[in-house]
């Protein structure tokens, strides 16, 4: 029958198993625009951080040392994040492209169905496999960006977990900065930790949606 | 869906699409309209995209889908239109006419390889194979940006919503009795048409050409006197009716 043989067996192999993978794509893509926002934080208490070390002098020369490693994380993270967040719209608009090839064949299906016996039916044919094969490449494509994704998300996460000792360590030096500044260091401290902890929950998110394209 | 030839010569034919029974029922019906010569066709405001599938079977009973080179959108309704998308990936090297206000909006239903030919305001004419047919203005009747078709061999005008009828679904492509049918069209026409000017200036142009047939994107196609009788029911209709008095 001409719709079995037109039909590719791998067409259905990829993203049968979940119908929405382009709302997922779109979820992803928002998570990490959500984690940008949040490593720009980071950049910023970086700053704040280093006009606080300052003030605080001498007591404070342990704190401003690892106010350098906090800004090279801010950094580093930004940097991530950023190009994280590119590769999530441009795979997002993969999905969405590869949504209308789907939906354009399972038109193609319907009407190969409906007029089966009409006498212009293989002129369709041509049509076909242009969107076949456009679907094809989309999903190569696809494959291709979520796992450059997964890649650039484990490479974040690897990043962000030198943020805990980061904090960590401001704690220790904040207690060594006087009555007056361990309070305002202590809170840079948490609050690296605490955007740091952010945007692992984001990308944890999105690690964990993507177990749903697999 | 039904299909019916409502004209046919030595150098083309017109075919009308609709009445499809299997279309979901919150949907308006909608006709579609498909000129074909020798080697090109063009499909007249080919409908919405939950239409897709049942229009390209029925196309393809017609003509070889690489015969239809041309679309035409009258304005940028879902209706007439929202199956752009769809169409773009089947039909390669197509031509879409249609509005030049609505381009930017249309778009948006979709389209990479179909080539947008924006129709100026005064109209213009296709030439399909030596068949002139002419794009004539038909603003704010009712979008802002509107256009009807007009075939003076076949004296056919497709006229868009003007002379749509809200009907049960299943009657027949023709009107047979003008006065029972006006009923169908007064509540259409007095809402979704906006303007009394832009209405009197249509009728004005129309009442020029020479038609046998009228026939509009829902409802039934007015026949000889009818289209007469169209023209004076329309002219005497108040339009515009959406804001109280």
């Amino acid at each position: 029958m001409l719709i079995k043989f037109l039909r590719h067996p791998a067409d259905s192999c990829f993203m049968s198993t979940n119908k929405n993978y382009f709302v997922i794509a779109a979820l992803v893509a928002a998570d990490l625009h959500a984690a940008m926002a949040v490593a720009q934080g980071i950049s910023l208490t970086a700053s704040n951080a280093r006009a606080l070390a300052l003030r605080a002098g001498q007591g404070a020369a342990g704190f401003r040392a690892i106010t350098d490693s906090i800004e090279e994380l801010a950094t580093a993270t930004v940097s991530s994040s950023r190009l994280i967040n590119e590769h999530a719209s441009a795979f997002s608009q993969t999905s969405a492209d590869m949504a209308r090839a789907e939906t354009a064949l399972a038109r193609f299906d319907w009407a190969y169905e409906s007029a089966h016996d009409s006498p212009y039916l293989s002129s369709l044919d041509g049509a076909y496999r242009r969107t076949q094969m456009k679907h094809r490449r989309l999903q190569n494509v696809f494959k291709q960006q979520v796992r450059a994704l997964c890649s650039k998300l484990e490479e974040l996460a690897s990043e962000l977990r030198t943020a805990t000792v980061l904090a960590a360590m401001s704690r220790v030096e904040a207690s060594q900065a006087g009555a007056q500044f361990e309070g305002p260091l202590n809170l840079v401290a948490q609050n690296v930790a605490d955007a740091a902890a952010e945007i692992q929950r984001l990308v944890r998110s999105s690690q964990q949606r993507f177990t749903y394209l697999a | 869906m039904l299909v019916k030839n409502i004209y046919q010569s030595s150098t083309h034919e017109w075919l009308m699409f609709g009445r499809d029974p299997d279309k979901p029922e919150k949907i308006i019906d909608t006709n579609q309209y498909l000129i074909k010569t020798a080697n090109k066709a063009i499909l007249l405001d080919p409908g919405g995209i939950e239409l897709f599938p049942i229009m390209l079977a029925s196309v393809v009973r017609q003509v070889p889908i690489s015969q239809v080179t041309h679309l035409f959108a009258s304005h940028q309704d879902p209706d007439i239109i929202s199956s752009l998308g769809l169409w773009d990936q089947t039909l390669e090297g197509a031509q879409l006419y249609a509005p030049w206000l609505w381009e930017s909006f249309i778009r948006h239903f979709g389209m990479d390889s179909i080539e947008y030919v924006s129709i100026p305001d005064p109209g213009l004419t296709l030439d399909l194979e030596g068949v002139a047919l002419e794009f004539i203005p038909a603003h704010y009747l009712h979008a802002s940006g509107n256009y009807h078709v007009y075939d003076a061999q076949a004296k056919i005008l497709m006229s868009g919503d003007v002379g749509a009828a809200m009907e049960p679904v299943g009657v027949p492509f023709e009107v047979s009795d003008f006065d029972s049918h006006a009923k169908y069209m007064e509540t259409f026409h007095r809402r979704w048409m906006p303007s009394n000017r832009a209405k009197d200036d249509w009728i004005e142009r129309v009442s020029t050409l020479d038609i046998d047939m009228m026939c509009p994107q829902h409802g039934r196609v007015f026949i000889g006197d009818d289209v007469k009788r169209f023209l004076e029911w329309f002219s005497k209709l108040e339009v515009g009716t959406g804001i109280p008095s």
